[in-house]
């Protein structure tokens, strides 16, 4: 160690070089990822077994998701997955102090990092808000987790006449297994608590990046990141990332079922 | 891009060992990698459309990888990161395909079994597994898949 204060001001006095400060992040945080694999994988082989065992539940409840917005919210987390990227590039590239301009990179700087991060939040936010509408059909229609399955919170079957009954009943016939009109196998309970569990805990993820993404908004805004210094747009860059993996298993085994 | 070289090696007079070295990816690449997710999103879709029966679920989760191997990649710099990070992250990847693959394998073929050879798991009181033939003979709701022959009596004697 040569001094006390030595080099920039975001080099920790516990690390010799930026170079080491940059790797000690980036290993903490593939270290925390791969964590993350481990804690999401017990819920796909709970899925996985319990697909085995009721292979008609997953179909008949598969069929009373909506796929069409699943789809649209796995283009929302794929394009924010781009801002996030792109915000990461932009925060690498820096200023360009000095650079001729014409020979300066396309979207670079701090100014398109605040607004790639910006999207970013808006398509999180885009994305709980089309979650948010799923969910609530679901639950005034009854479509709940385990022993509540059924039992409507709000009783707008009522309200809505047999409009949802029809609904229901059309994407109940329309899976690959029948059990004649409109009948739904016992343990459908059972796929909606795996359904539930695993989309739920996907969304907290998503609302803890929101506040990470806000986080990096805020250091950004106050120019605390440059070309030398922005491991931290790199390192929730990477996590949102890892938010949009998950959900890219999460769509297909919950919405595309046959 | 002609400045790419530049900016990406922008700090040379740190020396080459104090600043760290960050992979700076085209627009054109994070586009195309982009492109590529939405293709692969139609691509499953369409693929759940044609009602692929058994390979449904195969099918799925191949589009699926190639889609988070592409995010992996491109978008999470595994191309250009150390090559302990890569271990590190893909170790857990690892983990998680032989703790699903496996224990999805056991169980698939349990219940199969015990129905083909008229095996049960207690041969004592001719009990069938937990979660398999007792769960779709007894399903309350729902409706057995095949008729399964009736559990023998007990051996004499006990």
């Amino acid at each position: 160690m040569a001094e006390a204060h030595h080099g920039p001001a975001y080099l920790a006095h516990h690390f010799d070089t930026p170079a080491q400060q940059f790797d000690a992040a980036k290993l903490g945080m593939w270290a925390f990822l791969a964590q993350e694999i481990l804690f999401f994988s017990g819920l796909f082989v709970a899925y996985g077994i319990f697909r085995l065992w009721y292979p008609e539940a997953f179909s008949v409840g598969s069929h009373l998701l909506n796929y069409q917005m699943g789809g649209i919210n796995t283009a929302v987390l794929l394009f924010s997955s781009w801002t996030a990227a792109m915000a990461v590039r932009s925060a690498q590239i820096g200023e360009q102090e000095g650079v001729p301009e014409a020979d300066k990179l396309k979207l670079g700087g701090r100014q398109w990092t605040t607004r790639f991060l910006a999207v970013t939040i808006l398509c999180a936010f885009g994305f709980l808000v089309i979650k948010y509408f799923e969910y609530t059909h679901k639950f005034h229609v009854g479509i709940l987790p385990g022993q509540y399955w059924g039992h409507p919170w709000f009783d707008l079957q009522a309200a809505y006449g047999a409009e949802f009954n029809i609904e229901l009943r059309e994407a109940i016939n329309s899976a690959a297994y029948s059990f004649g009109e409109g009948a739904v196998p016992y343990h459908i309970r059972s796929f909606y608590g795996i359904y539930y569990v695993m989309t739920g805990l996907h969304g907290i993820h998503v609302v803890i990046g929101i506040g990470l993404l806000f986080w990096i908004l805020r250091l950004n805004m106050k120019g605390k990141f440059s070309s030398e210094y922005n491991t931290p747009v790199d390192t929730v860059a990477l996590y949102w990332h890892l938010v949009d993996l998950v959900w890219i298993y999460l769509f297909p085994l919950l919405y595309l079922i046959d | 891009m002609a400045s790419h070289a530049q900016s990406s090696h922008g700090h040379a007079e740190h020396g080459d060992d104090y600043h760290h070295h960050q992979h700076i990816s085209t627009i054109r690449t994070n586009g195309a990698v982009f492109a590529g997710l939405l293709f692969f999103t139609a691509l499953t879709i369409l693929a759940y459309r044609f009602r692929l029966g058994e390979y449904n679920l195969l099918v799925a989760l191949i589009i699926a990888s190639m889609k988070a191997s592409l995010v992996c990649t491109w978008f999470m710099h595994l191309k250009y990161e150390a090559r302990f990070n890569v271990l590190f992250f893909l170790g857990s990847v690892l983990f998680l395909s032989v703790f699903v693959g496996y224990t999805v394998n056991d169980t698939g073929h349990r219940g199969r079994n015990q129905t083909i050879q008229g095996r049960r798991v207690d041969p004592a009181t001719g009990a069938y597994a937990h979660g398999t033939a007792d769960v779709i003979a007894n399903n309350p709701q729902g409706q057995a898949f095949e008729t399964l022959p009736p559990a023998p009596p007990p051996p004499a004697g006990q």
